[in-house]
Protein backbone atom coordinates (compact mmCIF):
# COMPACT_ATOMS: atom_id res chain seq x y z
CA UNK A 1 0.00 0.00 0.00
CA UNK A 2 3.18 2.17 0.88
CA UNK A 3 4.31 1.58 -2.53
CA UNK A 4 1.08 2.06 -4.41
CA UNK A 5 0.80 5.77 -2.58
CA UNK A 6 4.40 6.53 -3.24
CA UNK A 7 3.83 5.80 -6.90
CA UNK A 8 0.93 7.63 -7.04
CA UNK A 9 2.54 10.79 -5.47
CA UNK A 10 5.77 10.17 -8.19
CA UNK A 11 3.07 10.22 -10.94
CA UNK A 12 1.19 13.15 -9.59
CA UNK A 13 4.51 14.96 -9.55
CA UNK A 14 5.04 13.68 -12.97
CA UNK A 15 2.26 14.81 -14.61
CA UNK A 16 2.38 18.38 -12.88
CA UNK A 17 6.12 18.44 -13.82
CA UNK A 18 5.22 17.48 -17.45
CA UNK A 19 1.91 20.00 -18.25
CA UNK A 20 3.94 22.83 -16.15
CA UNK A 21 6.63 22.53 -18.88
CA UNK A 22 4.80 21.77 -21.62
CA UNK A 23 2.83 24.72 -20.89
CA UNK A 24 5.74 27.29 -20.50
CA UNK A 25 7.33 26.02 -23.61
CA UNK A 26 3.85 26.66 -26.02
CA UNK A 27 3.25 29.66 -24.38
CA UNK A 28 6.65 31.46 -24.74
CA UNK A 29 6.40 33.00 -28.02
CA UNK A 30 3.48 35.00 -27.55
CA UNK A 31 4.21 35.74 -24.04
CA UNK A 32 7.86 37.30 -25.83
CA UNK A 33 5.44 39.02 -28.62
CA UNK A 34 3.48 40.62 -25.83
CA UNK A 35 5.67 41.68 -24.11
CA UNK A 36 8.14 43.00 -27.19
CA UNK A 37 7.05 46.51 -28.35
CA UNK A 38 6.97 45.02 -32.44
CA UNK A 39 4.93 42.28 -30.93
CA UNK A 40 1.46 43.52 -33.50
CA UNK A 41 3.81 43.71 -36.36
CA UNK A 42 5.28 40.03 -36.05
CA UNK A 43 1.62 38.57 -35.65
CA UNK A 44 0.32 40.72 -38.50
CA UNK A 45 3.64 38.53 -40.17
CA UNK A 46 2.28 35.13 -38.75
CA UNK A 47 -1.20 35.23 -38.95
CA UNK A 48 -0.94 36.01 -42.65
CA UNK A 49 2.22 33.77 -43.43
CA UNK A 50 3.57 36.92 -45.10
CA UNK A 51 7.23 36.02 -46.92
CA UNK A 52 10.32 38.24 -45.98
CA UNK A 53 9.85 40.66 -49.11
CA UNK A 54 5.83 41.06 -48.37
CA UNK A 55 6.63 41.85 -44.68
CA UNK A 56 9.88 44.38 -45.92
CA UNK A 57 7.09 45.99 -47.88
CA UNK A 58 4.53 46.24 -45.22
CA UNK A 59 6.74 47.09 -42.80
CA UNK A 60 7.82 50.45 -44.43
CA UNK A 61 4.19 51.24 -45.11
CA UNK A 62 3.53 50.91 -41.72
CA UNK A 63 6.22 53.57 -40.82
CA UNK A 64 5.23 55.83 -44.04
CA UNK A 65 1.73 55.93 -42.73
CA UNK A 66 2.79 57.07 -39.28
CA UNK A 67 3.54 60.34 -40.00
CA UNK A 68 -0.10 60.56 -41.08
CA UNK A 69 -1.53 58.77 -37.92
CA UNK A 70 0.54 61.40 -35.53
CA UNK A 71 -1.22 64.37 -37.32
CA UNK A 72 -4.93 62.81 -37.49
CA UNK A 73 -4.09 62.18 -33.39
CA UNK A 74 -3.04 65.50 -33.13
CA UNK A 75 -6.17 66.98 -34.97
CA UNK A 76 -8.02 64.50 -32.70
CA UNK A 77 -6.15 65.78 -29.43
CA UNK A 78 -7.10 69.60 -30.49
CA UNK A 79 -10.87 69.16 -31.65
CA UNK A 80 -11.74 67.13 -28.23
CA UNK A 81 -9.80 69.71 -25.91
CA UNK A 82 -12.15 72.43 -27.68
CA UNK A 83 -15.03 70.49 -27.00
CA UNK A 84 -14.23 69.82 -23.31
CA UNK A 85 -13.33 73.84 -23.45
CA UNK A 86 -16.59 74.54 -24.59
CA UNK A 87 -18.48 71.87 -22.47
CA UNK A 88 -16.29 73.32 -19.48
CA UNK A 89 -17.66 77.07 -19.82
CA UNK A 90 -21.24 75.87 -19.83
CA UNK A 91 -22.51 77.90 -23.14
CA UNK A 92 -24.78 74.78 -24.53
CA UNK A 93 -25.22 74.27 -28.15
CA UNK A 94 -23.96 77.46 -29.11
CA UNK A 95 -22.53 78.47 -33.11
CA UNK A 96 -18.81 77.90 -31.47
CA UNK A 97 -19.77 74.27 -30.21
CA UNK A 98 -21.77 73.49 -33.22
CA UNK A 99 -18.19 74.06 -35.01
CA UNK A 100 -16.24 72.54 -32.78
CA UNK A 101 -18.57 69.12 -33.31
CA UNK A 102 -18.93 69.38 -37.00
CA UNK A 103 -14.72 69.38 -36.52
CA UNK A 104 -14.22 66.41 -34.89
CA UNK A 105 -16.67 64.46 -37.05
CA UNK A 106 -14.82 65.51 -40.03
CA UNK A 107 -11.01 64.76 -37.93
CA UNK A 108 -12.79 61.38 -37.05
CA UNK A 109 -14.19 60.97 -40.73
CA UNK A 110 -10.34 61.73 -41.70
CA UNK A 111 -9.03 58.94 -39.72
CA UNK A 112 -11.11 56.35 -40.90
CA UNK A 113 -10.43 57.17 -44.47
CA UNK A 114 -6.87 56.97 -43.46
CA UNK A 115 -7.05 53.80 -41.84
CA UNK A 116 -8.80 52.40 -44.83
CA UNK A 117 -6.11 53.82 -47.18
CA UNK A 118 -3.40 52.09 -45.14
CA UNK A 119 -5.14 49.17 -44.91
CA UNK A 120 -5.89 48.45 -48.47
CA UNK A 121 -2.24 49.40 -48.57
CA UNK A 122 -0.96 46.82 -46.54
CA UNK A 123 -3.27 44.46 -48.15
CA UNK A 124 -2.16 44.83 -51.63
CA UNK A 125 1.40 42.81 -50.95
CA UNK A 126 -0.53 40.12 -49.93
CA UNK A 127 -1.49 37.31 -51.76
CA UNK A 128 -5.47 37.39 -52.78
CA UNK A 129 -6.98 35.17 -50.18
CA UNK A 130 -4.73 36.88 -46.92
CA UNK A 131 -5.90 40.66 -48.44
CA UNK A 132 -9.46 39.23 -48.18
CA UNK A 133 -8.91 37.98 -44.90
CA UNK A 134 -7.20 40.51 -43.54
CA UNK A 135 -9.37 43.57 -44.88
CA UNK A 136 -12.22 41.06 -43.07
CA UNK A 137 -10.53 41.15 -39.94
CA UNK A 138 -9.56 44.59 -40.04
CA UNK A 139 -12.90 45.96 -40.53
CA UNK A 140 -14.04 43.72 -37.51
CA UNK A 141 -11.63 45.05 -35.72
CA UNK A 142 -11.66 48.50 -36.51
CA UNK A 143 -15.22 49.18 -36.15
CA UNK A 144 -15.01 47.29 -32.59
CA UNK A 145 -11.96 50.05 -31.34
CA UNK A 146 -13.36 52.56 -33.27
CA UNK A 147 -16.75 51.71 -30.77
CA UNK A 148 -14.40 51.93 -28.28
CA UNK A 149 -12.55 54.87 -28.54
CA UNK A 150 -15.95 56.46 -28.45
CA UNK A 151 -16.70 55.34 -25.28
CA UNK A 152 -13.36 56.44 -23.79
CA UNK A 153 -13.95 59.65 -25.26
CA UNK A 154 -17.55 60.11 -23.64
CA UNK A 155 -16.32 58.73 -20.32
CA UNK B 1 -47.47 -23.26 51.84
CA UNK B 2 -44.20 -25.27 52.92
CA UNK B 3 -41.24 -22.16 53.65
CA UNK B 4 -38.66 -25.28 53.22
CA UNK B 5 -40.12 -25.46 49.90
CA UNK B 6 -40.11 -22.01 49.32
CA UNK B 7 -36.05 -22.13 49.82
CA UNK B 8 -35.94 -24.74 47.37
CA UNK B 9 -37.33 -23.40 44.99
CA UNK B 10 -35.21 -19.78 44.91
CA UNK B 11 -32.03 -22.08 45.37
CA UNK B 12 -33.18 -23.70 42.14
CA UNK B 13 -34.12 -20.97 40.66
CA UNK B 14 -31.09 -19.20 41.12
CA UNK B 15 -29.07 -21.53 39.68
CA UNK B 16 -30.58 -21.21 36.14
CA UNK B 17 -29.03 -19.51 33.46
CA UNK B 18 -30.06 -19.22 29.94
CA UNK B 19 -27.80 -20.26 27.34
CA UNK B 20 -29.19 -19.53 23.53
CA UNK B 21 -27.50 -21.45 21.14
CA UNK B 22 -26.84 -20.38 17.91
CA UNK B 23 -29.46 -20.32 15.40
CA UNK B 24 -27.85 -23.53 12.59
CA UNK B 25 -27.89 -20.77 9.93
CA UNK B 26 -25.85 -18.25 12.21
CA UNK B 27 -22.27 -18.78 10.55
CA UNK B 28 -23.59 -18.53 6.95
CA UNK B 29 -25.02 -15.78 7.73
CA UNK B 30 -22.67 -14.13 9.05
CA UNK B 31 -20.13 -15.25 6.23
CA UNK B 32 -22.95 -13.92 3.95
CA UNK B 33 -23.17 -10.20 5.22
CA UNK B 34 -19.02 -9.92 5.25
CA UNK B 35 -19.10 -11.51 1.25
CA UNK B 36 -22.12 -8.61 0.47
CA UNK B 37 -19.91 -6.11 2.18
CA UNK B 38 -16.23 -6.51 -0.04
CA UNK B 39 -18.79 -6.65 -3.08
CA UNK B 40 -19.82 -3.30 -2.41
CA UNK B 41 -16.50 -2.14 -1.60
CA UNK B 42 -14.88 -4.17 -4.57
CA UNK B 43 -17.10 -2.28 -7.10
CA UNK B 44 -16.25 1.16 -5.65
CA UNK B 45 -14.28 3.33 -8.38
CA UNK B 46 -11.40 3.73 -5.82
CA UNK B 47 -11.02 0.18 -4.81
CA UNK B 48 -10.71 -0.38 -8.57
CA UNK B 49 -8.24 1.91 -9.09
CA UNK B 50 -6.19 1.16 -6.16
CA UNK B 51 -6.52 -2.26 -7.58
CA UNK B 52 -5.17 -1.18 -10.72
CA UNK B 53 -2.10 0.44 -9.02
CA UNK B 54 -1.15 -2.17 -6.91
CA UNK B 55 -1.28 -4.85 -9.49
CA UNK B 56 0.99 -2.54 -11.56
CA UNK B 57 3.31 -2.06 -8.94
CA UNK B 58 4.15 -5.39 -9.12
CA UNK B 59 6.28 -5.37 -11.39
CA UNK B 60 9.13 -2.49 -12.65
CA UNK B 61 6.99 -2.15 -16.70
CA UNK B 62 4.00 -1.46 -14.50
CA UNK B 63 4.91 0.97 -12.45
CA UNK B 64 7.02 3.04 -15.33
CA UNK B 65 3.64 3.03 -17.17
CA UNK B 66 1.44 4.32 -14.69
CA UNK B 67 4.48 7.50 -14.46
CA UNK B 68 4.30 7.56 -18.23
CA UNK B 69 0.95 7.57 -18.29
CA UNK B 70 0.85 10.44 -15.73
CA UNK B 71 3.40 12.57 -17.78
CA UNK B 72 1.25 12.16 -20.98
CA UNK B 73 -1.64 13.42 -19.42
CA UNK B 74 -0.37 16.11 -17.39
CA UNK B 75 1.49 17.37 -20.93
CA UNK B 76 -2.23 16.98 -22.56
CA UNK B 77 -3.38 19.06 -19.58
CA UNK B 78 -0.88 21.89 -20.11
CA UNK B 79 -0.76 21.52 -24.04
CA UNK B 80 -4.81 22.11 -23.70
CA UNK B 81 -4.48 24.93 -21.21
CA UNK B 82 -1.57 26.46 -23.34
CA UNK B 83 -3.59 26.37 -26.43
CA UNK B 84 -6.48 28.60 -24.57
CA UNK B 85 -3.90 31.02 -23.27
CA UNK B 86 -2.21 31.57 -26.60
CA UNK B 87 -5.41 32.30 -28.48
CA UNK B 88 -6.09 34.74 -26.43
CA UNK B 89 -2.55 36.15 -26.61
CA UNK B 90 -2.73 36.28 -30.41
CA UNK B 91 -6.58 37.85 -30.40
CA UNK B 92 -4.50 40.48 -28.36
CA UNK B 93 -2.03 41.39 -30.60
CA UNK B 94 -4.30 41.31 -33.35
CA UNK B 95 -6.66 43.83 -30.85
CA UNK B 96 -3.07 45.51 -30.79
CA UNK B 97 -2.41 45.63 -34.79
CA UNK B 98 -5.81 46.98 -35.49
CA UNK B 99 -5.01 49.64 -32.42
CA UNK B 100 -1.72 50.49 -33.59
CA UNK B 101 -3.23 51.89 -37.25
CA UNK B 102 -5.85 53.78 -35.99
CA UNK B 103 -5.67 57.22 -34.32
CA UNK B 104 -9.07 57.41 -32.53
CA UNK B 105 -7.74 54.41 -30.67
CA UNK B 106 -4.29 56.05 -30.19
CA UNK B 107 -5.55 59.65 -29.09
CA UNK B 108 -7.97 57.41 -26.45
CA UNK B 109 -5.01 56.28 -24.70
CA UNK B 110 -5.88 52.90 -25.87
CA UNK B 111 -2.35 51.70 -27.14
CA UNK B 112 1.15 52.13 -26.05
CA UNK B 113 3.53 53.40 -28.73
Amino acid sequence: MKKAAALATLGMFAALAAGGAYYTAATHETKCLLSQPGGEMEWLRHEFQLSDAQFKQIEAAHVAYRPRCDALCARITNARSKISQLIAAGQGATPEMRTALADSAAVELDCREAMLDHIQTVSNYMDPASAARFRKMMEDRLIATSSRAQMLFEQ
Amino acid sequence: MDVNMDDDLTKKLKTWSVAPGATPRFNAGVWQKIAARNQVREQSAAYGLSGIIRALMMTWRGATAVVLLAVTLGAAAGGIEAHGVNAHRWNTLGARYADSINPLAISSGAVNR
